[in-house]
């Protein structure tokens, strides 16, 4: 093994150009470290003194003794360490993170036995001098014999990397055996200058592994303001002053943290522990509450779901400007949009009403954004992109100054926290927090930029059912021209629409004929229909990026062909990139036949032998219409030869369904669920000539009840044998106490999976 | 996931999908490349280097792009004037960036790779990239390959060979392929100009389960012999002695602390009497105790770590755990030796002095006149079994002054058998209960003992009933027993009670049953219009099903699928029924007794899976008395 020098630290340091600094600083790194040393490892931690599992744990791969996260600021660091006293930099920071933990499987010896860390890395010339940032690793293992034995860090490691501003190391651990315990820590310590940004922390109580001692340890100096929330049963800090005076220390100790299990159709956001924490050099200002002022610390109150709403309104504000002052009020925007409605009616007059010009701009926006902007870089293999909140806010911003100045069409903002966030009662950050607009007046349309497939009046299914704060936009004079904003007094609140399982359906026919050649063969043809809440995934997954242009074109008045931009064009140089364009289409073509063999695999858990043909018969380019397509394909495998007779796997038609794990079927926490939906299947299963069918009436089954149902009928009628087939669930949540109602009619779905009928020689 | 599931996914791979490949990217073409390799003298410690030199010209065919460029170096090569070129125009912003290279699996090497990002800017354009790249020691340099990432038209490799240097070039696996190759002298330089020109060489594309490169790639075999320089003359591997002399020195004095190891062997062996016993332990305890960490650094990844910095660390290389398994046994007056070995990865052997003929080191045993090789390195593989990787294998054994050259036994499917034991009564018409006994010896025990130890200890129990069940919820697995899993017991034995909902189906008068669970290999085909390699399987397997199962009361067997057998070059199958009594018993062996499936055997193969597929769906039929 390559020895490193001693000293990774020197190396660190050669980036300094004077020499006699190097030594000096080395010096002063070399006393950090064993100061930290001491500190930790040679003070005793009563937390960390334990190194005994309970009998409960001793099956556990890990299991954590202690875990503590500790930082302190502290402006006497600056003396203590006595380097780097340039004017400017005032906060030192400590950042101590240490974990002790017992090694008991094989599996914990490979994940802990290798390390790596970042030894140094320096940060950004800021205007006061280089923020210097770095790290400390320290490591001992505590043997069965209760016998301890340090790791010498600098001896066993070697560079991953090794660039001027990053050096990457990694260590493998010596003398790491199962039954041993681990305790490490990694420090480290940093300057900031003085800025005010707003530093969040977040603590889930749950890991992997069973954590015995969990603890947080925070000091903060008198010139840093926090607030923090403990919320889905996290206990609260205990905070008493710190030692410099001024300052506050908040700690928590949290005893035996079960370990978090992979729970299906379950919310971390909702239902574990979780403690959130901001803090910031300066005071921390909110609207319509007071300040928290430098030095103190305050717990978040039912309160901060307004206040953070309204911070998400004051960011839309500031969008409304900064796009209204970049783009002159968005005014080639509103003259395009203007233009393009104006040709828009003259070829569809019967749409020239005031109603449906949001509408249209909408799809406007949409359309040259996702469908018309491409170039030879575009991925046009998918149809589905995804907006950053960033966009969406500029989006919205967009669409409401056009709306408001061009179609006089007043909207109002929506801010929402979805189930795929935090309760509204616990919100703390914007970043909780999903934005939408909707048109003022009794009949709204709800307007959602969130991705490639996001249609008029649809609200993403995380939004739907979930409280909204709604904020009307207004528009008021501005050097001559008009601004919007919003009007953040006349709020109000709303429970959005939702949609219920049979808006959320999928529907499908499966006509099945064995193959007249041989019998273990089965010709399928299967139509879906998909709507609601279903729609995109299927739409994302299945269409490619010329469907989507071809599609969202007409509704804007436009044709769909995308080579004609650069086809038309007078220059050569952008004609010879229209061949390229087209090559990428035909590509993307091609694979997307690959698409819908991958959609059967998905569905069936098997490959098909031979998909014959695949088509989009609807692409579901509105709200209200449904995304429909077909397939032809050769299923082998689902029917046996058994004598003179073939035995079908007659339930596995119906796609493989959901099968609850023997682990997931005792539950203690609530059943979070994407959305209430349905799914619905006519199989027609065409009985081959000389041929007769038993056990038809095994297929008939029924469990329905409150959280929802399994039905299915069969009959035979002539040569065919007909079963419809129905699995709906009724809600998004379920409290646990009905989880065994949901379990009785998932079970019965696996069960008709798992049905076979014979086809009897006549 | 559970790295279970992970493994058991892998797994599935093997048994049950179609062996697949991509099809190569039509979009950039090497258009023409040119390399030369120079020999020139040298002062100082390396009296002999080599200068290659080479230029890549790209071009786009279809849509503007980026060719991610990239060339690997370490402690023994330098990279020097990286230069790109856009439209025969110098592209000076573009800047290489260098870094260390990770390797999976690697937990530190001295691989460093040079990055450059080469842009195409439109359809049809071209860009060009050369460098210069100097290897200090000729005993590094040892093989050049021909094909590349790209579709290349045009290629041509020249090795100017002074009179001075003497060396061999071998030429491997040039059916197939367009090259000429020329030879002429350069008076001016008293040299031999060996010039290789290569059409159309198609783009080199992995492929899952393949041998390694060297039994399918175009490429050369340079055996650098010796140099009779300015300075005097240089030897390096003329003959297998020579390399030898070179690898013995590196080993010669590694140091290692005897009494340490005296003390470590004795400890490890207590109560043990009998010399295999001993040796097994002491095997045994190297396989479970240090952990493989693998180093390839320079000088040093051929040169073992001490054994007792092996024994303090609890972790090394194949080196230090062969080095530390030499160690031990000595220490307990056995005659143990350290080995080099090229692993089936390779497809030269010593016939061919190189440092590219071997990759592994092992320990060899001399005991009572029979050499039993060991490697620490396969954790769970039985005291005298062999992993495939190295079955077969040529092996150097040290020898003092000398050395032996000897091969690692190789060794029949029986070696790594899984028997499963099954006895199954109805329970009603359609559901079945019983007992379950498989044994797994070898590589089988190898590779299912590996997936436990990937297993989260919490979890094991759970991912191993849902290994044996292979995910099916209606196969329920009770009272699941996997006895020691541990130890210098080479067979691993589990047990169990199982619960088979709907394992048949009743219709009227009539019981269907499949008496085959498992189905190993079925659908395992090849996609012969994809697949440009042959298929290396992991071992060699040897499956064998044995079910006796209880004809439902109040039935009688109405039929019994027919017995059958396949044979093919890589494997053989057999399976029967047959009425024993009140039971019918079924019996299949599939049996692979060569991993090496060749390209010409793949439709044979796939008709043999195909028809075990049909018939692994055959039923049995009850019928009612």
């Amino acid at each position: 093994m390559k020895k490193i020098s001693v000293l990774v630290y020197f190396l660190a340091f050669s980036l300094m150009s004077q020499a006699q600094k190097d030594k000096d600083e080395s010096k002063d790194y070399k006393k950090m470290k064993e100061e930290l040393n001491e500190k930790i490892f040679g003070t005793v931690d009563p937390e960390f003194k334990n190194n005994t599992i309970p009998d409960e744990y001793k099956n556990e791969s890990v299991v954590v003794l202690a875990q503590k996260h500790s930082l302190e600021s502290d402006s006497r660091f600056k003396v203590r360490f006595g380097f780097n006293t340039a004017s400017g930099v005032k906060y030192y920071f400590y950042d101590i993170f240490r974990k002790k933990l017992l090694i008991n499987d094989q599996t914990a010896l490979e994940e802990y036995s290798q390390l790596s860390f970042t030894k140094l890395q320096s940060k950004d010339w800021s205007p006061v001098g280089k923020l210097k940032n770095y790290t400390f690793i320290n490591i001992r293992i505590i043997k069965p014999n209760g016998t301890t034995k340090s790791v010498n860090v600098d001896e066993s490691a070697v560079v991953l990397k090794d660039q001027k501003d990053e050096k990457k190391n990694k260590i493998a651990i010596p003398d790491l055996g199962v039954g041993d315990i681990i305790d490490y820590y990694v420090a480290n310590y940093y300057q900031e200058s003085d800025d005010s940004e707003t530093t969040p922390l977040i603590y889930v109580l749950g890991d992997d592994y069973p954590i015995l001692s969990y603890v947080i340890s925070l000091q903060f100096d008198s010139r840093i303001a926090v607030e923090y929330q403990a919320i889905n049963g996290a206990p609260d800090f205990k905070i008493s002053p710190d030692q410099e005076g001024g300052g506050n220390v908040l700690n928590m100790v949290v005893k035996n943290v079960p370990k978090i299990k992979g729970l299906m159709w379950a919310s971390s956001y909702r239902q574990l522990p979780i403690i959130r924490l901001n803090y910031k050099r300066g005071k921390i200002i909110r609207d319509d509450m007071p300040d928290i002022k430098e030095g103190s610390v305050s717990k978040a109150t039912k309160a901060y779901a307004d206040l953070t709403e309204k911070k998400m309104a004051s960011i839309m504000n500031s969008v409304f400007y900064s796009g209204a002052v970049t783009t002159r009020i968005y005014k080639s925007e509103r003259e395009f949009a203007k233009d393009e409605w104006k040709k828009y009616i003259q070829k569809h007059p019967e749409a020239n009403k005031p109603d449906s010009m949001t509408s249209f701009l909408f799809r406007l926006l949409n359309w040259v954004y996702y469908s018309n902007s491409y170039n030879t870089r575009t991925n046009f293999d998918v149809a589905y992109r995804e907006e950053y909140m960033e966009n969406r806010l500029n989006h919205i911003s967009k669409f409401a100054f056009i709306s408001l100045l061009e179609y006089k069409k007043d909207l109002e903002l929506l801010v929402v926290s979805g189930r795929n966030s935090y309760e509204r009662n616990n919100l703390f950050s914007v970043g909780d927090l999903s934005v939408l607009v909707r048109t003022a007046g009794p009949n709204p349309q709800y307007y959602h930029f969130g991705d490639a497939l996001s249609f008029q009046n649809s609200i993403p299914y995380y939004l739907q059912g979930e409280k909204a704060k709604v904020y009307p936009i207004d528009s008021k004079s501005l050097l001559g021209g008009k601004l919007l904003f919003i009007e953040m007094k006349e709020h109000s609140i709303v429970t959005l629409p939702a949609t219920d399982s049979k808006k959320n359906s999928q529907s499908e026919t499966i006509l099945v004929s064995p193959d007249a050649s041989d019998l273990l063969l089965m010709n399928i043809n299967r139509k879906v229909s998909t709507n609601g809440n279903l729609k995109k995934d299927q739409q994302a997954s299945l269409m490619i990026y010329e469907e989507l242009a071809s599609q969202t074109a007409p509704s804007v008045g436009r044709t769909n062909d995308l080579l004609a931009p650069y086809y038309n064009s007078k220059s050569k140089e952008t004609k010879k990139e229209g061949d390229e364009i087209k090559t990428l289409l035909e590509k993307a073509r091609v694979k997307h036949k690959e698409d819908f063999e991958n959609e059967i695999e998905r569905v069936y858990d098997v490959k098909a032998k031979e998909l014959k043909k695949y088509k989009i018969t609807n692409f579901g380019a509105s709200e209200d219409s449904p995304f429909d397509f077909e397939e032809e394909f050769v299923m082998e495998g689902w029917s046996k030869r058994a004598g003179n007779n073939y035995i079908v796997d007659i339930g596995k038609l119906i796609a493989s369904q959901i099968s609850i794990d023997k682990d997931q079927r005792q539950r203690t926490r609530d059943v979070y669920m994407p959305f209430p939906r349905s799914f619905t299947y006519r199989v027609e299963f065409t009985i081959p000539t000389g041929y007769s069918i038993d056990g038809v009436e095994k297929l008939n089954m029924s469990v329905e009840n409150e959280t929802g149902g399994f039905k299915s009928i069969a009959k035979q009628e002539g040569n065919k044998l007909i079963i419809d087939i129905n699995k709906y669930y009724l809600h998004s949540f379920e409290p646990v106490a009905k989880w065994p109602l949901l379990l009785s009619f998932l079970d019965k779905a696996i069960e008709f999976n798992q049905q076979k009928i014979l086809l009897k020689k006549m | 996931m559970s790295p279970l599931k992970t493994y058991l996914l892998l797994l599935l791979f093997f048994f049950s999908k179609t062996v697949v490949s991509q099809k190569p990217d039509s979009n950039v073409v090497i258009e023409q490349k040119v390399q030369t390799f120079n020999f020139s003298q040298n002062k100082g410690d390396n009296p002999v280097i080599i200068t290659e030199k080479y230029s890549e010209k790209y071009r786009c065919n279809e849509v503007r792009t980026s060719v991610a460029f990239s060339e690997m170096y370490n402690d023994n090569e330098t990279i020097t004037d990286i230069d790109v070129k856009i439209e025969d125009k110098k592209a000076k912003w573009i800047t290489p960036s260098c870094d260390y290279y990770s390797i999976d699996n690697i937990f530190y090497s001295d691989a460093r790779i040079c990055r450059v990002s080469i842009p195409l800017e439109k359809k049809g354009s071209r860009s060009e990239i050369s460098l210069v790249k100097t290897y200090k020691d000729p005993r590094y340099f040892c093989t050049v390959y021909f094909t590349e990432s790209y579709l290349t038209e045009s290629k041509t490799v020249s090795f100017v060979i002074p009179k001075w240097m003497k060396l061999e070039i071998k030429e491997f696996n040039f059916d197939g392929y367009t090259i000429r190759k020329t030879k002429t002298f350069d008076q001016k330089a008293d040299a031999d100009v060996l010039t290789y020109e290569l059409k159309n060489m198609p783009a080199y594309k992995s492929e899952p389960y393949s041998p390694g490169g060297s039994y399918s790639q175009p490429h050369l075999l340079i055996l650098c012999k010796e140099a009779q320089t300015n300075n005097g003359s240089t030897v390096y591997f003329n003959t297998l002695g020579d390399l030898y002399k070179w690898y013995r020195q590196l080993v010669l004095n590694i140091g290692d602390d005897k009494s340490l190891l005296q003390q470590k062997a004795n400890e490890i062996t207590a109560g043990a009497t009998d010399d295999i016993q001993k040796i097994k332990k002491v095997f045994n305890w190297v396989q479970h105790n240090i952990r493989y960490i693998a180093f390839e650094d320079g000088i040093a990844g051929f040169k073992p770590a001490k054994a007792n910095d092996v024994l303090n660390k609890k972790y090394g290389d194949c080196k230090g755990m062969a080095n530390l398994t030499r160690g031990l046994l000595q220490a307990l007056g056995y005659d143990a030796r350290l080995c080099w070995i090229g692993t089936n990865h390779i497809a030269y052997d010593y016939s061919t002095p190189s440092m590219a003929v071997d990759n592994h080191m092992i320990c060899a045993l001399l005991y009572k006149g029979k050499k039993y090789f060991l490697d620490a390195t396969e954790t769970n593989i039985g005291f005298d079994e062999y992993a495939e990787r190295i079955q077969g294998r040529q092996v150097l054994i040290e020898d003092g002054d000398k050395y032996i050259l000897d091969r690692v036994p190789s060794v029949t499917p029986e070696q790594n058998i899984q028997l499963e034991k099954i006895a199954l009564t109805f329970d009603g018409t359609e559901n079945l209960q019983g007992t379950v006994n498989i044994s797994y010896k070898g590589e089988s025990r190898s590779d299912l003992l590996m997936r436990i130890q990937g297993t989260k200890k919490d979890n094991l129990q759970k991912s191993l009933s849902d290994y044996l069940a292979e995910q099916n919820n209606n196969y329920e697995i009770i009272d699941l027993n996997t006895g020691a899993l541990l130890g210098i017991d080479s067979v691993l034995h589990i047990k169990y009670n199982v619960k088979h909902k709907g394992a048949a189906s009743s219709f009227g008068k009539e019981i269907y049953l499949e008496a085959d669970y498992r189905k190993e290999l079925d659908g395992f085909t090849i996609d012969t219009a994809n697949r440009s390699l042959d298929v290396m399987l992991p071992y060699k397997i040897n499956l064998v099903t044995e079910s006796l199962i209880s004809v439902p009361a109040g039935y009688k067997i109405g039929q019994l699928p027919a017995n059958k057998e396949w044979k093919h070059p890589n494997i053989y199958v057999a399976i029967s029924y047959n009425k024993k009594g009140d039971k019918i018993e079924y019996k299949k062996q599939i049996k692979v007794p060569d991993i090496m499936l060749k390209k010409k055997s793949f439709s044979e193969w796939n008709k043999l899976i195909k028809e075990l597929s049909t018939y692994y769906r055959e039923q049995i039929i009850f019928e009612k008395q």
